[in-house]
């Protein structure tokens, strides 16, 4: 009975570990937002800014498409953009954005962060992201002055592929009789991510971590 | 019968769990203008992994034949590594001092003697705006299996925390991953994907081209130290 409880619950981890690896299936990279017809505004709206809550686990995730609001900058480079409103707090936090791949898209990120008047006050290029595991992320400290959150498309890096190289380890555990023996495997594969306009982005806005 | 189930990946050698990210803002850190880089925490010696076994299936025999097999690979590695005069450790601190320098700040080594593993509880009194404070809990090269797919590659992994000297504030605490291997989910840390001009299908073929495996390493040593320096700009 014992046994095939334990056997039971295997295979439920082994069911949630398999679809957490799979590689899904993602939109095909948008780029370019050269859509007829379609205008972009040369100042973000800030009316239809999401309102980012200050908590270890409220991150919003937005999916950008070319349904999304775009900017068009003097030199007419178009990008996609999401607003966020940043909480009011009297003390210092964090607010990351993280591009999650959705298959071999990936959206290529960069940050403006806004005052009140939608003013930008510091601009975060994409090359201050980091890969941390699949997605490209960042993490910044707010500075008090700064009411709104802007993450737009890169346009100067749309169309670049990015390689790599990821590694895992499985173990299979094998039941003979009442022993259960551990056969441990290793696998790797070269995964490849094109940045785009589109994707799906996730913003969050964290207390700062306490250390030691 | 025989019945297999099939479990999410292990995590195998983490190693750098439980570092909190907390990033820098050098607008808002005060002025930070002379770093002490702190002696870091670095291993006696580079390893050679095989991340996953066969001596993994069975026990403590196993486990003492795969020790035994991981000495002979460190040992031989080690004879590589000081045959080329490369000293992992001189080589990341002369490279993250480079890097930081670009950056702007005037560095200084500020010798400590460790008696924990982790980051320092106290930092010595010497003069700095900040103390960058160093944990390198693993390097050298690792093979994800023993299948010709998961060849042998270099790896390096360091904890990263830049302390405030005037207040002890910790204005920076990162990882930085060269060549993660964290199967247990995704790492929240800084990874790097490894070049692929430095693989090895077997641990013979990496002693067969010694030279290029020392290149190697040497290569995700200054990447690490470029990525550390750069949370810092």
């Amino acid at each position: 009975m014992i046994r095939q409880d334990i056997i039971r619950i295997l295979g439920c981890l082994a069911l949630l570990g398999l679809t957490a690896c799979a590689m899904t299936e993602g939109p095909p990279p948008v780029l370019g937002l050269g859509i007829e017809g379609k205008s972009c505004a040369e100042q973000p709206m800030l009316t239809g800014a999401q309102e980012l809550v200050l908590a270890t686990n409220k991150p919003i995730t937005v999916i950008v498409d070319t349904n999304t609001p775009c900017l068009e900058s003097s030199n007419g480079l178009r990008s996609a953009y999401a607003v966020f409103m940043l909480p009011s707090s009297s003390g210092e936090y964090l607010v990351s954005v993280t591009s999650v791949p959705q298959g071999q898209t990936l959206f290529s990120p960069r940050v403006m962060m806004l005052d009140a008047t939608g003013g930008v006050l510091r601009e975060v290029p994409n090359d201050i992201f980091t890969f941390r595991g699949s997605s490209l992320a960042v993490s910044l400290r707010v500075r008090p002055s700064e009411r709104y959150l802007l993450v737009a498309s890169d346009p100067s890096t749309v169309g670049q592929e990015v390689s790599r190289i990821q590694s895992a380890t499985m173990s299979t555990v094998v039941s003979a009789g009442y022993v259960y023996v551990p056969i441990n495997t290793g696998s790797e594969a070269e995964v490849s991510y094109i940045y785009a306009h589109n994707g799906s982005i996730t913003v969050a806005a964290t207390p700062v971590p306490k250390t030691n | 019968m025989l019945l297999a189930v099939v479990l999410p990946p292990l995590v195998v050698l983490a190693g750098c769990a439980s570092v909190p990210q907390i990033p820098y803002d050098r607008m808002t850190a005060g002025e930070i203008k002379t770093i002490g880089v702190v002696t870091p925490k670095f291993p006696n010696r580079a390893t050679v992994v095989l991340a996953t076994s066969v001596g993994q299936s069975f026990g403590l025999v196993g486990a003492l034949v795969d020790a035994g097999l991981q000495d002979g690979r460190d040992s031989s590695f080690k004879k590589m590594v000081d045959a080329q005069n490369f000293v992992a450790q001189d080589a990341f601190m002369q490279r993250l001092s480079e890097t930081l320098q670009s950056h702007g700040y005037t560095v200084s080594n500020i010798s400590a003697m460790r008696t924990r593993d982790g980051f320092m509880d106290k930092y010595p009194t010497e003069p700095a705006d900040a103390y960058l404070d160093l944990v390198v809990t693993s390097y050298g090269y690792i093979a994800a299996g023993v299948s010709s797919s998961t060849p042998y590659r270099p790896r390096f992994a360091v904890q990263v925390r830049l302390v405030r000297a005037s207040d002890s504030s910790v204005l920076l605490q990162d990882v930085v991953l060269y060549n993660a291997y964290t199967p247990g989910g995704e790492p929240k840390a800084i990874t790097i994907s490894p070049d692929r001009a430095y693989e090895y299908e077997t641990f013979d073929a990496l002693e067969s081209s010694s030279d290029m495996a020392v290149v190697g390493l040497q290569d995700a040593v200054y990447k690490s130290a470029d990525a550390v320096g750069n949370l810092m700009r």
